[in-house]
């Protein structure tokens, strides 16, 4: 059964500017942006960002309905961690208030800024996600980190076992929906019960799901083995990564915006 | 091309307990050989396909690819570029997230140039027919798709020999069509030899020679025409008979002047047509 | 009818840009005791379509009918997954208990069977399925052989004893001997109880020798539901969507366009026999 759900790391083909860009430079970007996302504390410097992203996404050539589907599963906790701030600050002035319930607008406004940190977080690294390949972003990694290996930190390693995590996660989650149904089908009800029935339902998940990822794992490491994986690092690469003048152009335009945006949203 | 000598092989199991697997096995397979190996669950028939590429190396006896014993652990990946395997799960055996990062993934292994393993991305992708679907990811293709890009990801590693435990087994009938298709086009085409692990008869008669299987043991070796159209034999040996073989038997014992070992719709037809 | 569905459609992620049409206007009925096969090709709706038999699904337009309840309306969607018991393709990896008649009982367990009634149910369940109770009750399930496996997996839907018995591809992926055993099994199975059994597969050659009617699913859309012999007729469709025809029926087509005075849609081995004797032996 295919079904064609956005999942998270999810790639969009496709062949502008944003594909070709060396994936270390998007990486360092991504990692300056979120810095700047928690420096900036206005709604100036967070409407700025929007505009920023608003404007990249547009540059990819993406549909901007693939930006509203990776939301959409977190919207449940944007919308928690705002009524947490709402409910649970008291500094500030009093702008609402019944019975036991009091509302500050420090709790507003905190609750503001988390709910745009959150978001503007999720489009931007989604951006990464969606231009940029699994492979591409695990090598690019074991890159940057490369600097690791003198202390002997096993980077390729790490760095393969995130692909075949980005690899399988997909299938896993294809699966653990199979074991539910397949579980539902002999009865088991995953919505009511007492904690004991439910305890043992999640188990009825659970294994089923472990001893699946074992038997994949041993399937996978012999299919590698026959392929002539040694481990280590990998001799030579389908696409070398390389800085172009183009990618370090990008990488000064893109902090510079990056860094007026966030000064803008200090004041 | 490939020889074994006296072959046994036996699992270790926890405490002291051995499950002999294949016992004293000699089978010769020469270059461009299409050989096709049945046999029921059990009957070593894996066990044997794995010491083809040194997955499994020999207790007792000797397995030689091309003249490289696979005893030898300074001939390992010699063997494994020389022999390429495809298992039967389509899903388990890709690595990577797009199709062509999968492919790429035995060239990149071997140490080739870049330029040369885009190349043989290409070429692999298009002898199977998938090379529209270079990007995408393989968890939204089909198990039969999935699959024949598990034969490019091992043909793109060049190797002599191919060999598939029982790949059409988690397939339709549409996906088992496009696999032994690309299988006879490469063993034809390219001169792969090819060593086929199957339990479905339809599949070994495309074979230059079928080898069953019986209990570790090789029961019977020759021509799929001859060795796989004894419906009782098969049967016994929990192998599933094709019904046209089923019904020339029955045909031919009930007085009609035709062979009884016939495999294929054509052969009966003809025959038929040849009585009146 | 025992079963039902009227004019079912279902799509996947529906509401979103990405909506994925899977059902298209499903009209099927199925008796009680009947022994339905459902035949399509990968992507033709066949699994979508068992899962809104016992209410894992619900249609977005149309209506799913139980013993003439609705589903959804009439009767809770929860509550037919116990009369209607649906064993999922390589049913073996929901495995997760540490013996076999833990596995089969979960499926009582469910359904309220009580402590005392349960070794009962679970020795019944086994041996519909020809598996011998004692022997296999206290091993590990991982440690069976697949045909083994598969058929503790048949018992432990059998266990909640369901009325209907759905069979997503029950013999995918096992070898010649252990298909065999499953098909016994359920052929007899079916006669001591009456069962109602749907049966999902590709592989025709099989289900031509089980199933008293062929339901055929291409695109979401029924295109043939009738008695095997009928459906066999339209060999040329068959082919068209990617699906294989038994042999014998081949054969049977060929020597039909040869001008023979055969009927060019059995695939029964026996008839096959008969009417070749009469046509050739002079």
């Amino acid at each position: 059964m295919r079904t064609f759900r956005l999942q998270i790391g999810q790639y969009y083909p496709g062949d502008t500017l944003a594909y070709r860009i060396d994936p270390r430079i998007k990486i360092i970007l991504v990692f300056i942006f979120i810095t700047a996302l928690f420096i900036i504390k206005n709604l100036l410097g967070f409407g700025l960002t929007l505009i920023l992203l608003t404007a990249i996404m547009l540059l990819t050539g993406i549909p901007f309905k693939w930006a509203w589907i990776t939301l959409r599963p977190l919207r449940l906790i944007i919308i928690f961690a705002f009524l947490m701030h709402i409910f649970f600050t008291s500094s500030g002035r009093i702008i609402f208030s019944l019975g036991l319930v009091t509302i500050f607008d420090q709790g507003v406004i905190n609750g503001v800024v988390t709910s745009a940190r959150l978001i503007l977080l999720v489009l931007g690294t989604t951006l990464l996600t969606l231009t940029t390949t699994p492979i591409e972003l695990t090598d690019a990694l074991e890159s940057l980190l490369s600097f690791l290996k003198s202390v002997k930190v096993p980077v390729h390693e790490i760095a393969m076992m995130m692909a075949l995590a980005l690899r399988f996660i997909p299938i896993l989650l294809i699966e653990s929906e199979r074991i539910m149904k397949a579980q539902a089908s002999r009865g088991a009800d995953y919505d009511s019960g007492n904690p004991i029935d439910r305890a043992k339902n999640f188990i009825s998940l659970l294994i089923p799901l472990l001893v699946s990822i074992f038997r994949r794992a041993d399937e996978l490491a012999i299919a590698m083995d026959a392929r002539c994986y040694r481990g280590g690092e990998k001799h030579t690469r389908m696409q070398s990564l390389h800085i172009s003048r183009v990618d370090v152009s990008v990488l000064v335009f893109l902090s510079s915006i990056l860094t007026g945006i966030t000064i803008l949203g200090r004041i | 091309m490939i020889k074994i000598s006296n072959l046994s092989y036996y699992y270790q199991m926890p405490h002291k307990e051995r499950i002999v697997a294949l016992r004293d096995v000699n089978l010769s397979i020469e270059k461009g050989e299409f050989v096709a190996v049945l046999g029921p669950n059990g009957c070593g028939k894996t066990t044997l396909s794995k010491h083809l590429n040194a997955l499994l190396i020999p207790r007792e006896g000797t397995v030689q690819i091309d003249g490289l014993l696979t005893k030898d652990v300074s001939n390992l990946w010699k063997i494994r570029q020389k022999v390429g395997y495809v298992f039967q799960n389509p899903e388990n055996q890709i690595v990577a997230s797009l199709v062509e990062e999968d492919v790429a993934f035995g060239p990149e292994n071997l140490g080739l140039d870049p330029s040369e393993i885009k190349e043989r991305i290409q070429k692999s992708l298009e002898f199977v027919g998938m090379l529209e679907f270079a990007r995408w990811e393989p968890h939204f293709l089909s198990a039969g798709q999935q699959q024949r890009v598990a034969i490019a990801s091992v043909l793109a590693m060049e190797p002599e020999v191919m060999v598939l435990d029982e790949p059409t087994s988690m397939l339709d009938y549409a996906g088992r069509k496009e696999v032994l298709d690309i299988i006879c086009k490469l063993n034809k085409e390219k001169s792969v030899t090819v060593v086929f692990i199957t339990s479905f008869v339809e599949e070994a008669i495309r074979a230059d020679r079928a080898v069953i299987m019986q209990n570790g043991k090789i029961f019977e070796q020759g021509y799929p025409k001859e060795i796989l159209s004894n419906p009782t034999e098969l049967r016994e040996l929990g192998i599933n008979p094709l019904p046209i073989n089923e019904l020339a038997v029955s045909l031919s014992r009930s007085g009609l002047d035709i062979s009884p070992s016939m495999l294929t719709i054509q052969e009966m037809v003809k025959s038929l047509c040849s009585l009146s | 009818m025992f079963l039902e569905l009227k004019n079912v459609y279902f799509s996947y992620m529906k509401g979103t840009k990405i909506e994925k049409p899977v059902l298209k206007g499903i009209n099927m009925s199925v008796k009680e005791g009947e022994i339905v096969g459902i035949v399509g090709p990968t992507g033709s709706g066949k699994s979508t379509l068992i899962q809104h038999l016992n209410g894992l699904l619900q249609p977005d337009k149309g209506k799913v009918y139980v013993k003439g309840r609705a589903v959804g309306e009439t009767i809770r969607p929860g509550r037919i997954r116990k009369d209607i018991g649906l064993v999922f393709q390589f049913p073996e990896r929901q495995f997760f208990e540490e013996t076999v008649f833990d596995e089969v009982a979960f499926g009582a367990k469910n359904v309220g069977i009580g402590s005392e009634e349960l070794e009962n149910r679970v020795s019944i369940s086994l041996s519909m399925v020809a598996l011998d109770y004692n022997r296999i009750k206290d091993r590990s399930p991982f440690s069976l052989s697949g045909g083994e496996m598969r058929r503790v997996a048949i018992a432990s839907v059998l266990a909640m004893n369901p009325e209907v018995l759905i069979l997503d591809e029950p013999t995918s992926g096992l070898d010649a001997k252990s298909r065999e055993e499953i098909i016994r099994s359920l052929k007899a199975l079916r006669e001591e109880n009456s069962l109602t059994v749907i049966w999902v597969s590709h592989e025709m050659d099989e289900i031509a020798s089980i199933a008293e009617r062929l339901i055929v699913i291409n695109e979401g859309e029924i295109a043939l539901d009738d008695i095997p012999e009928k459906v066999f007729t339209h060999a040329d469709d068959l082919k068209k969507m990617g699906l294989g025809i038994p042999q014998i029926t081949l054969l049977m087509i060929e020597l039909a366009n040869k001008g023979y005075k055969v009927p060019s849609n059995i695939f029964n081995l026996e008839e096959a026999k008969t009417v070749l004797l009469n046509c050739f032996k002079s």
